[in-house]
């Protein structure tokens, strides 16, 4: 079963412990950007990933 | 990140959920030896520069299967609330569908064009940035050149364009295409970016990766040993690190200068763990040992590159080999011993040895790193400070072996107020005594 969803549904599920990012709020279209994969160098960006849901996370590991 | 993926693990195997990590840290490969170790089998993309303008990391976005942001900075406390409803959510298409489609940028083109721009900073920083991330190690200068020409520009904001050519900078010393001072131009120009916006988070951490341990806000590498450990264990091979982290990345934070300043408690334990070459440690006898001639370069890097009376700072000594020259590892490992400081001010330690391989020759570079505190008294303007290595070191594969010497200095630049940090003092140089 698939629910209508919006943006505004899953809102207060934002960690307050972040401050919101201007350029990265929900409704917000991902930024075209193209980035070497880490594994091959190849160019890959969230339009590769068209058609799936995705969880980006985005991290160093210090 | 192992806390997402567990979360997620059966949306994943289902196929109705991807993880996808990006990077943002200098070296990407420190990242995929940390997601082999937590078995973390996302793709992962890599933005040393932080393009994404980001204030700080971790940031986890769900996004649907149009692009667009669905929840941004999700609770991981609440994941069960909420992962299962975003995945079967039916999400809206936006009124106008990105038709962005992934390739591989016209480097010769952009180049044209921003040539034909002039002085648009933006457009040569660009420029830099995209002859980074695709064409590498081969375009590193032409990056170099061009983000120079967009901090040239008449131009308003160039904080993350010196944050870019610190990253560039530090990418070409760890290539074989490093030249000397690169490794300095990079802090240089850390230090210029996070001046213009000192609370940039992103920006902080890359100096302080290789700062001293007051400035520290907690160990970078020090899960490494043991993700090595335990991948091993496993029965898997560790992926290989293209730079191993050095002692300030593994370095843990201060509350306070520890200075072993030559007391003689101090000196004995050292000179335990490895003993003195007969002829060290400030006595005439030293002071007649041949300088070397050029088979040893030695280049020094100040992290920060300026202090404020009383802030310490991490010196970074690097020796290199030129030409066929190589070590002599039979004999006493290379040793650092530095000079008295001025007045007020402290060396973390005052020798130093390197570690010696258990092969009887190499050719490795060396590295070797101290702390100095300034004086609470310091007066601004440039300071110096004197020592020299001892090392064995022979001229060529079946050459003459030699016991060598060489003196360096370096000018540290006190500075009065934070503002006056922009000041390039230019990267520290070993030289002869003047």
């Amino acid at each position: 079963m698939t629910v209508k969803m919006t943006v505004e549904s899953l809102a207060d599920l934002q960690d307050e412990r972040y401050p919101p990012i201007p350029q990265l709020r929900a409704g917000q279209a991902f930024p075209e950007l193209s980035l070497p994969d880490c594994a091959d160098g190849r160019p890959t960006s969230l339009a590769d990933f068209r058609g799936k849901r995705v969880l980006l996370h985005i991290f160093a590991s210090w | 990140m192992p806390g997402w993926h567990a979360a997620t693990r059966e949306l994943q195997q289902a196929g109705r959920l991807t993880l996808l990590g990006i990077v943002l840290e200098q070296h990407p490969e420190r990242a995929r030896l940390f997601m082999q170790w937590q078995q973390l089998p996302w793709r992962l993309l890599h933005d040393p520069f932080n393009l994404l303008a980001l204030p700080y990391v971790p940031l986890t976005l769900a996004i649907d299967e149009w692009g667009v942001i669905r929840v941004a900075q999700p609770q991981l406390a609440r994941a069960d609330e909420w992962i299962e409803r975003f995945v079967q959510a039916e999400w809206t298409a936006p009124q106008t569908v990105p038709n962005f489609r992934t390739q591989m940028p016209d480097l010769a083109a952009l180049r044209s064009d921003v040539e034909a721009r002039g002085d648009d900073a933006a457009a040569w920083a660009k420029l830099g940035v995209q002859l980074t991330l695709w064409r590498g190690e081969a375009a590193l200068g032409e990056a170099l050149a061009a983000g120079e020409r967009a901090l040239a520009a008449p131009a308003g904001q160039t904080g993350p364009t010196h944050f870019q050519q610190g990253v560039v900078y530090r990418m070409r010393h760890d290539s074989a295409k490093a030249e000397e001072g690169d490794f300095q131009r990079a802090v240089q120009h850390w230090s210029a970016a996070l001046q213009q916006e000192p609370n940039n988070y992103i920006w902080r951490r890359r100096i302080q990766q290789y700062g001293p341990r007051l400035a520290k806000p907690y160990s970078f590498y020090d899960w490494l040993p043991q993700a090595r450990r335990e991948i091993s264990e496993r029965g898997e091979v560790p992926l290989p690190l293209a730079v191993e982290p050095g002692g300030a990345e593994f370095a843990y934070p201060a509350e306070e200068f520890t200075s072993s300043n030559g007391s003689a408690g101090e000196m004995e334990e050292a000179a335990a763990r490895a003993p003195v070459p007969d002829s060290a440690a400030g006595t005439e006898e030293a002071a007649r040992i041949h300088r070397d001639e050029g088979l040893v370069r030695t280049q020094l890097i100040a992290v920060p590159p300026s202090v404020l009376p009383g802030e310490s700072l991490r010196l970074h000594f690097l020796f290199q080999l030129r030409g066929e020259a190589h070590w002599n590892n039979e004999a006493e490992p290379l040793a650092l011993v530095l000079e008295d400081a001025p007045p007020g001010w402290q060396w973390a330690g005052r020798r130093l040895w390197s570690e010696r391989p258990a092969e009887p020759t190499s050719a490795e570079e060396r590295h070797l790193e101290v702390e100095l505190q300034a004086a609470a008294e310091a007066l601004p303007g440039p300071i110096t400070l004197r020592g020299y290595s001892l090392y064995y070191v022979c001229e060529a594969a079946s050459g003459v072996c030699l016991y060598r010497r060489q003196d360096f200095y370096v000018e540290v630049e006190v500075m009065s107020a934070a503002g006056e940090r922009l000041k390039d003092p230019g990267p520290p140089r070993p030289g002869t005594r003047d």
